[in-house]
């Protein structure tokens, strides 16, 4: 009896000779095995087909909200960024004070910071002057 | 769907903080905020106030009007909550990286620090920042427009005569 192998090994011709030999005896139930193999074989393949296809339904489920999510946060984002805020006054003149004041509180700061900075120069001056 | 979902969170935290990083993101931010006062100027509103004569305000005549003609906004935060206080603190450490701002001035006093920050070129300044910050709160003031730097200048030089 010929193994697997010896048949994956054989060439067309000598498969052809085999396959006229009338001598060789076919099983009874070959025709029903190849039957019953070739429909498990396409069941198979349409499984495979069918959790593909459920692979692609899920990623789309999934990637459509995903993309609304990403659409609607940058679209805030830019909202957020972009909002022009209201004017605090409607009133020029008041807004007018609103910036003195600004510019009194700004330099209120900049003195303190020169008055210090007046303080320290006459030490600064006596500690250049003993160096030198 | 939930790391697509934590992604997505991620991505629009950071853009949210990313454009929050301006005077004008700074303050859209914090300006709805219960323990933050605050104001806006428009460039609408300095073109209103140009045409405005020179105004008695105190005891005397200050003219900032040449300064603010060229002036887009001007945004002013005033917070005493500890918690956001931090938060403005570190959205503007990022602005002032950002925009390679020089600063002109420091001044630490009595638990308060002031700085001043200023970008543009030698003889122009597009931004002008000032902070003072205290350990639970903190002024935020940004000037944001075209402004000659002499005119800036002599507007503080002014606004100190009128204090003395």
């Amino acid at each position: 009896m010929k193994r697997l192998e010896d048949l994956e090994n054989l060439n067309m011709q000598e498969l052809e000779r085999i396959a006229s030999d009338e001598s060789i005896i076919v099983p009874g139930t070959l025709k029903h095995d190849i039957a019953v193999t070739a429909r498990a074989l396409e069941m198979a393949s349409a499984n495979d087909a069918g959790t593909g296809s459920r692979k692609k339904r899920s990623f789309a489920m999934y990637s459509y909200p995903a993309a609304a999510v990403a659409i609607l946060a940058i679209g805030m984002s830019i909202t957020f960024r972009s909002a022009t805020p209201k004017d605090t006054f409607e009133d020029p003149y008041m807004a007018y004070i609103q910036m003195e004041q600004v510019f009194g509180f700004i330099s209120e700061k900049m003195n303190s910071g020169l008055d210090i900075a007046n303080a320290v120069e006459p030490v600064i001056d006596k500690t250049i002057k003993a160096i030198r | 769907m939930k790391r697509i979902a934590a992604i997505l969170t991620t991505m629009f935290l950071l853009t949210a903080n990313v454009w929050a990083q301006d005077g004008k993101g700074i303050y859209n931010k914090y300006s709805d905020n219960e323990s933050v006062s605050a104001v806006y100027i428009s460039s609408a509103m300095f073109k209103l106030m140009g045409k405005v004569p020179n105004m008695d305000v105190g005891s005397g005549t200050m003219n900032i009007g040449p300064l603010i003609k060229n002036l887009n906004s001007m945004y002013v935060l005033d917070c005493d909550d500890p918690d956001v206080c931090q938060e403005i603190k570190s959205d503007i450490n990022k602005y002032i990286k950002k925009y390679d701002f020089e600063m002109l001035m420091e001044v630490k006093e009595k638990g308060e620090v002031v700085r001043i920050y200023t970008a543009g070129s030698e003889k122009t300044v597009n931004q002008f920042v000032m902070t003072a910050a205290e350990s639970n709160a903190i002024t935020f003031i940004c000037l944001d427009g075209i402004m000659s730097r002499a005119e800036l200048e002599k507007a503080i030089a002014k606004a100190t005569q009128q204090m003395e």
